[in-house]
């Protein structure tokens, strides 16, 4: 603790200055300090961003910073600027004579205006824009004036002009670079951002610097002249062309002087003079000059907290360093809203840039992203800034972006067609392949009573071409019947009133076990190829249930019907699970010698497990009898139902593995075999980053860490192939293993019918975060319902081949023809392939005399 | 007493304007005869095996066309040329002598293909032109993976082609004279963006460069295409996709008012030529500078036709661009008229190579431009063919984002993604046939 007091004198009192003097009282230093501050301006800091507003009322008190009272506990000198610093001596001097001791000596002088050297600049009219008196003066010029020239077109420059435009003056904006707001906006931006302000009457030339400013006799501005040659008239001119540093004073006194101008500070803002530091405008952080608020501000938190240390005694402080300014800004220029926002020019390499671009409405959006995607980099909004704060803060934490980055750029343009049917004249064609006008289609939905886009497309046949109208087709009839008040059906089909999920609930809740109940029960009619088979999923999908039991047989397709998976001439092919990819040399023996008796085609699968080929119907039971009997179960390969659970070698065996993958590979498979699901589901762990068993392309995928495994949800392979996305990180086994019932559970139960995993996150009400409301935080209340659930799956699951080979009557089902049970199906064959047997070529087809003669 | 309508030609629109009037229950107030000087009606073209989105409803037919026209009553001459057309007497005079009374004649004889070289078509077997039929069917036989083709002109057909091509493993080159691709309806970036989508497909494509001369390879078998500033390309084939004439001389000879220099023939809104019961439809009408033709203005002006003769409709046909390319994986439209300066309005995101453009004219849509993504089409054809002003609604743009489009990757996987020829699978709404290796 020091004995005598920290001399404390501050040089300037802007809006840095002053918010030094406020963080000074918040840390309680006014006591252990004796501060003292030396002003240049005749009044106490003022809110010079908001400056603009003077000129709505003219009222000074309204921008001033400081409170009624002044500041207390400091001693302030105003309309005296510092003239002299003795850095030896520790003082510095006023104009007015008054001399200071200080143990710190802070900098605040702020900018002064930049007035380019043009001849004539010193006439009668012509005013920087910075100070209140200078708006004063801009004020008392402007009477009777018809028009004004503001030089400059940044952020201060379209202040200016605003201002001119609220005196009643006609304003023109002459900037120098090739569009307004040159440091702020693109290209792109800045041509919208002109058509807003000349839009409100502002004159704009851009690529244009002054030459000359022509005087009157009087001495008065009377006219500028541009670059290019013409010349504008004015009674008025302002300069608002930029500022520069105001470090007179430090430079007299020997301080180093940045390359832009300003006192050259380090990152800890303190000068060459280690008892003299520098924050705001005036400073040049190690090169570095910021013309923002934002960043001055952060600096004088920096030297607020060594002043803090110094009066403790800590003579060699370290603390908070100035980082990297955040440039970012969001503002509203004369009505307009802008906002730019980390790399907006897309300066990173290997960068992209996409762009929404509207000069009828005056928007402009661009997003810069890595070239992956997966990164927001930085952005500039004109005209709608829809999404600012959160576009904001995903480019300051390069935070992975979870939505494709189109969507952010295009939040608040929603799809088109709701707005623009509507005021299509009823003559418009809408499909153009059948000639449909759109009173075709309202028609069909009014007294047609058409209620979906089905019904339009029977009655009137638009859409049964090549379907591009089918997206406006429905529009139209949601557009119709919410007009009439009605809300179009989410039913399956017109036998069932309900969506998959509403009747997912019914089954379970009333205990229906077969088709005939369910329909009885909740719907209508015989039931249809719409119908039937997600009934079937449901059914297969409460515990208990066996796909060929009674009635569940007939609601089965093909593959499930005989619980394998049909081929090209009429086989069928075996696969028995094997979880997690892992199976025995006895094992592997018990396949070879089960394919070798019946001749059939043996493949090792992309998902791990062993396929045989070539069976016929009939032989399935012997085939699953000799398998069952050696331990084998059915690997559902032919259900919408779990398939596999991948896995790499993991930390048994591999150098780089971290956790034990392949048990728990073996574990989930075993936990979730026979779980019947609206869409088949693939699994996958990994045992380390590396990914071996590519678990990121799967419904579920985990990999392993350190700590735990991550969870990744809602990927898949195959036509649209889509990476699973991070659902929780970390995680211990028995907390991964309850997401995961709750996550498969949830799924089976809400999904649609045939419905991927990815579709249907993707079409959740909040997507990811919602399914980790729901999994995480219980925010349905019905993960107690879900857990149950899955432990009534894993209590009853029974080997579906097992059953069968048990009961005579399934058994039964296994033939090629129905009324000759013994007799094969002749017209399988086969050739030999690479020592196998294949499916034989198919004959080639018979040529009809008639079509032999077209070309 | 049954009216007898001449269709001269055997082509698309010719294909079209009777099916649409047998569709219209017209071939029982017509007699029709078909002449064409083909052997046969042709569908559109072999090689290129998408038809336009539009109007897809003949091609159901394809394999029997000629058996479906039969059988309604409609009397196929192929194989005769006409040389004359005498408007005083209403008869068509063929090459043989023969001739033919009409009390309605159509026009349907299309254009010819013409190439860019001044010395001529290039050597015979390794040089086809895009546009006629014969030459098609030709090619789509002997175009095999591992083969390379250049395809002279990168307009429209020159892209289709060449993706076309490009989809049976042949390696392709495109080549273009003017500075950017689809230069008469692209603006620079939608061009630069489609310019994209080919090379990622594993089309080589040269912008500048224009081919003056085109021989033989001394080494067996291929062709050799030089240029003035350019060093020589060789290639197994050449694909000249530079445009074409009308093949108007009948109608010219007759008197029919036609544009100068192979332009076309002049019809009305009602395809009605200066000649009083003369209609003429698809390319060989005459289409204003800067609206080429295009397989949707010449399907068009057939079903126009064909409801104005069977009087069961009455509409008005006038050029409008409509294109949209036949490209299974690379979705391309060009709607409205031509506008080739900076567009009002437009949405670039070159994560999925996607460019769209609209043009807004006193508040109006006058045109789009949509590449890498076409589902906003059927909207903005809506909207262009108001005719009051509907006020622009910047959504217009955006299409369905509520379709779910899960992938990260940066091109849509149904490009063909490596250069090396092979079987090429490309993911298509349309079937398209695979070529076994």
């Amino acid at each position: 603790m020091r004995g005598s007091p920290l001399r404390v004198v501050v040089v300037g009192n802007g809006m840095v200055g002053h918010r030094f003097l406020e963080l000074m009282e918040e840390k309680n230093l006014l006591g252990p300090c004796e501060v003292e501050v030396f002003a240049k301006e005749a009044r106490q800091a003022y809110d010079r961003v908001s400056l603009s507003s003077y000129f709505d009322g003219f009222d000074a008190d309204k921008l001033s910073l400081v409170g009624e009272h002044g500041y207390r506990g400091i001693l302030f000198h105003l309309d005296d600027p510092v003239v002299f610093i003795d850095r030896a001596a520790r003082l510095v001097r006023s104009a007015c004579g008054i001399e200071a001791r200080y143990d710190a000596l802070v900098l605040a002088t702020g900018s002064v205006p930049f007035v380019p050297p043009i001849p004539g600049a010193n006439a009668r009219g012509c005013h920087p824009y910075r100070t209140i008196e200078d708006l004063d003066l801009i004020r008392a010029s402007s009477k009777g004036a018809r028009r004004g020239v503001v030089v400059g077109g940044g952020l201060l420059g379209l202040e200016a002009a605003g201002a001119l435009l609220a005196l009643g003056v006609e304003a023109h904006v002459v900037e120098m670079g090739p569009r307004l707001l040159p440091l702020q906006v693109d290209e792109g931006a800045g041509a919208v951002l002109r058509r807003r302000v000349e839009g409100l009457g502002l004159s704009v030339h851009t690529s244009a610097g002054i030459e000359a400013i022509d005087q009157d006799e009087s001495g008065a501005v009377a006219a500028v002249r541009l670059s290019g040659g013409s010349v504008i008239e004015t009674d008025v001119v302002i300069f608002a062309a930029g500022v520069r540093p105001d470090h007179s004073l430090a430079g007299s006194c020997g301080l180093g002087i940045g390359p832009k101008g300003g006192v050259l500070v380090g990152s800890d803002c303190v000068s060459e003079d280690p008892a003299i530091f520098a924050i705001g405008e005036c400073a040049s952080v190690q090169g570095e000059v910021f013309g923002l608020v934002g960043p001055g501000y952060q600096m004088a938190e920096v030297v607020a907290s060594r002043i803090e240390q110094l009066a403790a005694g800590n003579l060699s402080p370290a603390g908070t360093l100035f980082t990297n300014a955040d440039l970012s800004t969001k503002l509203k220029l004369l009505g307009v809203e802008v906002a730019s926002f980390g790399d907006a020019f897309g300066e990173s390499d290997a960068a992209l840039e996409l762009v929404y671009a509207d000069h009828v409405s005056a928007i402009y959006r661009k997003l810069v992203v890595s070239d992956d995607g997966q990164q927001l980099l930085g952005g500039i909004l004109v005209g709608d800034t829809t999404g600012y704060a959160m576009l904001r803060d995903l480019a300051s934490r390069r935070a992975r972006l979870e939505e494709d980055p189109e969507r952010l750029l295009l939040a608040q343009i929603s799809t088109g067609n709701g707005v623009g049917l509507e005021s299509l004249s009823d003559e418009a064609v809408v499909c153009s392949c059948r000639n449909v006008p759109k009173g075709a289609i309202v028609a069909a939905v009014g007294e047609g009573g058409c209620e979906d886009a089905a019904g339009v497309k029977a009655c009137t046949g638009a859409g049964s071409g090549c379907g591009s109208c089918v997206p406006m087709v429905k529009d139209l009839v949601g557009l119709e019947l919410a007009k009439a008040g009605k809300e179009p059906s989410k039913a399956i089909c017109e036998h069932f009133d309900l969506s998959r999920q509403e009747l997912f609930e019914l089954v379970s809740v009333r205990g229906y076990r077969s088709f005939t109940e369910a329909v009885g029960g909740g719907g209508r009619g015989r039931g249809c190829d719409v119908c039937k088979p997600a009934m079937a999923s449901i059914l297969a999908s409460q515990p208990g249930h066996h796909p060929l039991e009674g009635e569940a047989a007939a609601l089965q397709d093909t593959n499930d019907h005989f619980l394998a998976n049909i081929q090209r001439n009429g086989t069928y092919s075996i696969v028995p699970r094997i979880p997690g990819g892992e199976i025995t040399p006895d094992g592997l023996m018990v396949i070879g010698a089960v394919a070798k008796e019946f001749g059939l085609y043996t493949k090792i699968t992309g998902a791990q497990r062993i396929d045989m080929f070539g069976a016929r119907a009939e032989q399935l039971p012997a085939i699953w009898a000799k398998l069952v009997a050696a331990g084998f179960e059915s690997g559902h390969a032919y259900g919408k139902a779990l398939r596999t659970v991948k896995s790499c070698v993991g930390d048994t065996w591999c150098r780089f593995g971290v956790q034990d993958s392949v048990a728990l590979a073996i574990r989930l498979e075993l936990r979730y075999r026979g779980l019947r699901s609206p869409h088949k589901v693939k699994a996958g762990v990994s045992g380390c980053a590396r990914e071996c068993a590519e678990a990121r392309g799967k419904d579920f995928g985990v990999i392993a860490t350190e700590a735990g495994w991550n969870l990744y949800l809602g990927g898949n392979g195959g036509f649209r192939p889509r990476h699973a996305d991070l659902f929780a990180s970390d995680l211990d086994t028995e907390t991964l293993v309850t997401y995961l019932d709750r996550f498969l559970m949830f799924y089976i139960r809400t999904a649609d019918k045939l419905q991927r995993t990815a579709s249907w996150i993707e079409s959740m009400d909040g997507g990811l975060e919602h399914l980790r409301a729901v999994i995480c935080e219980d925010s349905l209340g019905i993960c107690a319902d879900l857990d149950d659930q899955m432990a009534h799956h894993v209590a009853s699951y029974e080997d579906e081949w097992k059953a069968v080979l048990e009961d005579p009557a399934k058994l039964a089902r296994f033939r090629s023809f129905v009324n000759a049970p013994h007799l094969g199906d002749p017209d399988i064959e086969f050739v030999h392939e690479r020592g196998q047997i294949r499916p034989a070529p198919p004959k080639p087809p018979r040529h009809i005399a008639a079509m032999a003669a077209k070309a | 007493m049954k009216e007898t309508l001449v269709v001269l030609g055997g082509k698309m629109a010719a294909a079209r304007l009777i099916g649409r009037l047998i569709e219209l229950g017209a071939a029982s107030r017509y007699r029709i005869t078909l002449v064409c000087p083909e052997p046969h009606i042709f569908q559109r073209s072999g090689l290129i095996p998408t038809a336009p989105a539009r109007s897809p409803s003949t091609w159901s037919i394809s394999a029997s066309i000629a058996d479906h026209f039969g059988a309604h009553g409609v009397e196929l001459r192929c194989a005769s040329t006409a040389v004359d057309l005498d408007t005083q007497a209403k008869r068509l005079v063929m090459r043989d002598g023969s001739s033919i009374g009409y009390e309605r004649l159509v026009f349907a004889t299309g254009s010819v293909p013409i190439s860019g070289c001044q010395l001529g078509r290039g050597p015979e077997g390794v040089s086809f032109s895009l546009g006629d039929p014969v030459e098609m069917a030709r090619l789509s036989r002997i175009a095999a993976p591992m083969s390379s083709a250049v395809v002279v002109g990168g307009g429209a057909s020159g892209i289709e082609a060449a993706w076309a091509l490009r989809a049976r493993g042949v390696a392709v080159r495109l080549v273009e004279a003017s500075p950017r691709l689809m230069a008469g309806l692209l603006d620079h970036p939608g061009a630069a963006v489609v310019g994209e989508h080919l090379s990622r497909a594993g089309i080589e494509v040269s912008l500048d460069h224009r081919i003056s001369d085109a021989r033989p390879s001394r080494s067996g078998g291929g062709v050799v295409l030089s240029a003035e500033d350019r060093p020589d390309i060789g290639a197994d084939f050449v694909l000249w996709a530079t445009g074409s004439i009308a093949e108007d001389r009948v109608a010219r000879r007759a008197g029919i008012l036609c544009a100068p220099r192979g332009g076309g023939i002049v019809v009305d809104s009602k395809l009605e030529t200066s000649s009083p019961c003369v209609y003429a439809v698809g390319s060989c009408t005459y289409f204003p500078p800067g609206l080429g033709w295009s397989p949707m203005a010449a399907m068009e002006q057939a079903e126009v036709l064909a409801g104005l003769l069977s009087e069961k409709e009455n509409r008005s046909w006038e050029p409008v661009v409509d294109v949209q390319l036949g490209t299974p994986g690379l979705d391309l439209a060009v709607l409205g008229s031509p506008v080739l300066g900076p567009p009002s309005a437009h949405v670039s995101n070159p994560l999925r190579g996607i460019y769209k453009a609209a043009t807004v004219s006193e508040g109006r849509l006058k045109a789009a431009v949509l590449v890498g993504d076409c589902t906003p089409a059927p909207m903005l054809r809506l909207l262009l063919a108001q005719k009051v002003p509907l006020s622009w609604d910047p959504s217009c743009l955006v299409g369905q984002p509520g379709r779910f489009v899960p992938e990260r990757l940066l091109w849509p996987t149904s490009c063909p993604d490596s250069r090396q020829p092979g079987r090429v699978r490309m993911r298509s709404i349309a079937a398209l046939e695979e070529v076994p290796v």
